[in-house]
């Protein structure tokens, strides 16, 4: 920050601003950061004390940023993880599917070369089956958990937004919906219209519906009145566009957490479903091979431990990864990079202060 | 049942009114009983009528609960009115508020920390107005706007990408002043702008309140219960009781002569700088009556000195007060007409 002297000087600096050209610009930038190129962390050195505070703000408001905590990380390999076997079953699998879903010699034998994780019912090898079952279990679960948070998200926030009679007529729907067990229902919709996934992914999906309009109706209720609600108002947003742009995002937390524990409990409820006969014999899935495995469970214990333990990896992934989401969609919260910086955040601040003054 | 029933200004013709307020009523309603009936009404603003001029800057005095916030939302068509009518440059508003009125008529709210959406890039607080009243598409057009708009209120460029609770409260206000000023308004009411901040910021927001006026010609509502802050940059002033106007004029009219009974009680509790003189402070008996259910008559009869010291008239209790003229722009309103 040096003062220029003269007017001239001054002068002169304007007219050559205007004669730059880009190349002139790219070859300067090039030669001035060549060092940062080369050395690392030299360009923090060079900085000063609010730039480099300033690049650490800017870095943790990017939402990327945010998630780099390790156990979102690990949450989001578990599902990368699980998705890949499920995506390319045919090539992690030691056998094919016919193979998996046929009759083999060996009921429940130990783990052998040949069948790593042991066998299960009806000789069948387990390794391939629970590489199998990711893709039955996935295909399930998201699909009907997306279909009630979608319509949950939607009925709850138009409820609780415009109150009244809306409020009375979609929740008392819900409340009926309440009423009917999800095991019953996807047993009525399979009694009416056969054993297709469709219906049983519809079933579960309309089941979660009410728990997740009445999660957010309540949040919504709450921040409807508050004065960046009326601020939006006064700017001249529609109604929909403080419903979805200016509250939700505010009220969407309790919902986030509820999804990554709900994962768990539809893939369970399918061993459910396949506890009581309703269900596809040619389907490989991880709850129908636990409830299979449950009556040998002290002779052949693996038969039901790693069907098992990949729904528990899946329910940790997804929480894991829920966790981080909450967490970064939250700008609030600042103590993903430990709670070290947050205290020395005060006396930063001042010296931002004076800075800026100058 | 009208306050007043004569037109003291022929409005509609005047060009230097921009906005005009009749008689105008809010009434909240009180749900309870079985059902969720309206069983009462809270009588926020009860008969308004009052004119803000080009360029100047009125200030709304008055305690808590009297109306003075509800008339703005009023306004701005956030709460109906029950009657009365609202004209902005002659043209009639309450029932047709439209878009390019929000552009006109802006507001800024009391709390800083709430209103600014916690989820929010400032950057994308600022242009929500620009996108949706000015219909800006390109976020490079918004970014250079909402630059423009932070600069005019003296922050930085760097303050665009960050959320609200990286500021402190004046920062905020002044986040808040500059959406306010993101379409060129000509009308816009503070509510309360200072109240949440301490005093040396509160200096530097009227302070930059009365340059922005100047600079953009803006006409202000200034809705507070400081007095200091309204002597500071009101140019008229009108005081309110119980949903009622009871005094209005410029600033040196009512606070030098303070006319009306609860006036005086009012600026009478200011506090002094000189703790040596004696001021003969007027305490008011009483607390303020339910709105639901305000006294008969002029609302204030119940606590007024007058009406108590010299023999309670019946015309207190019982009349409407009258509007009386005391010279200049100096109007109250009461039944003692000694």
């Amino acid at each position: 920050m040096e003062k220029k002297n003269t007017q001239q000087e001054i002068e002169e600096e304007i007219k050559s601003k205007g004669k730059d050209n880009i190349i002139k610009k790219i070859f300067s930038w090039i030669l001035k950061n060549v060092k940062f190129l080369l050395i690392p962390a030299s360009r923090l050195e060079e900085l000063s004390i609010r730039q480099i505070e300033y690049e650490k703000k800017i870095s943790k408001r990017k939402f990327i940023r945010r998630m780099k905590s390790t156990l979102t990380i690990f949450g989001m390999l578990l599902i990368f993880f699980i998705v890949t076997i499920a995506v390319f079953a045919p090539w992690f699998s030691p056998y094919t599917f016919d193979v998996l879903v046929g009759i083999a010699p060996g009921n429940y034998d130990p783990p052998s070369p040949a069948h790593l994780l042991g066998q299960g019912r009806l000789g069948r090898d387990i390794l391939g089956r629970i590489i199998y079952g990711a893709r039955a279990s996935l295909t399930i679960a998201l699909p009907s958990i997306l279909f009630s948070l979608i319509f949950g998200v939607i009925f709850g926030v138009i409820a609780g937004f415009y109150g009244g009679w809306a409020d009375s007529i979609i929740m008392r729907i819900m409340d009926i919906l309440l009423a009917f067990p999800g095991l019953i229902l996807a047993m009525v919709f399979i009694a009416m219209w056969g054993q297709h996934m469709e219906y049983i992914m519809l079933a579960y999906g309309i089941i979660g519906v009410p728990y997740y309009s009445r999660l957010i109706r309540s949040s919504v209720v709450q921040s409807r009145d508050l004065p960046y609600v009326q601020a939006a108002k006064v700017t001249g947003a529609g109604n929909w566009r403080i419903m979805f742009k200016h509250i939700l995002p505010n009220c969407i937390q309790p919902v986030i957490i509820s999804f990554t524990f709900d994962i768990g409990g539809i893939i369970l409820s399918l061993a459910g479903l396949a506890f009581l006969g309703f269900s596809d014999p040619q389907l490989i899935e991880w709850g129908n091979d636990i409830a299979d495995a449950r009556l040998h469970l002290y002779e052949a214990p693996w038969g039901a431990f790693w069907p098992g333990f990949m729904i528990l990896l899946a329910v940790l992934g997804f929480m894991l990864l829920g966790d981080g989401l909450r967490d970064a969609l939250d700008p609030r919260l600042r103590n993903i990079y430990g709670a070290k910086k947050k205290k020395r955040k005060k006396g930063k601040k001042e010296e931002n202060d004076s800075y800026e003054k100058k | 049942m009208t306050l007043i029933e004569e037109k003291t200004e022929d409005s509609d013709r005047d060009p230097e009114v921009i906005l005009s307020v009749r008689n105008l009523r809010t009434y909240y309603p009180v749900l309870g009983g079985l059902f969720r009936r309206k069983i009462a009404e809270v009588k926020a603003v009860d008969g308004v009528t009052f004119n803000l001029y080009n360029k100047e800057t009125l200030g709304l005095v008055g305690e808590s609960g009297c109306g003075k916030t509800t008339i703005g939302n009023t306004i701005l068509n956030l709460v109906s009115a029950k009657s009365g009518e609202i004209y902005y440059k002659g043209v009639r508003i309450d029932n047709n508020f439209t878009n390019d009125l929000r552009k006109k008529i802006q507001m800024v709210f009391q709390d800083p920390d709430a209103s600014l959406n916690p989820r929010w890039k400032i950057v994308n607080i600022i242009g929500e107005p620009l996108r949706i009243l000015e219909r800006m598409k390109k976020t490079r057009e918004i970014r250079k706007r909402v630059l423009e708009l932070l600069e005019t209120v003296s922050m930085k460029m760097e303050h665009l990408d960050r959320y609200p609770h990286e500021f402190s409260g004046g920062q905020k206000q002044r986040i808040i002043i500059a959406r306010a000023l993101a379409c060129n308004p000509e009308i816009i009411i503070l509510d309360e702008p200072t109240s949440a901040l301490d005093v040396s910021v509160q200096a530097q927001i009227l302070n930059l309140l009365k340059d922005l006026q100047r600079k953009f010609n803006l006409s202000l509502l200034f809705i507070t219960h400081d007095l200091s802050v309204v002597q500071h940059v009101a140019d008229r002033i009108a005081v309110m009781y119980l949903g009622k106007f009871v005094e209005t004029g410029t600033i040196e009219e009512v606070f030098y002569n303070p006319t009306h009974p609860y006036t005086r009680a009012l600026l009478s509790a200011r506090p002094t700088f000189d703790p040596t003189t004696k001021t003969s402070r007027v305490i008011l008996e009483g607390d303020v009556p339910s709105p639901i259910n305000p006294p008969s008559g002029c609302p204030f009869h119940p606590r007024c000195p007058k009406y108590l010291e010299q023999g309670k008239s019946m015309a207190c209790s019982e009349d409407v007060p009258k509007k009386i003229h005391l010279g200049g722009e100096h109007y109250i309103w009461c039944n003692q007409t000694k």
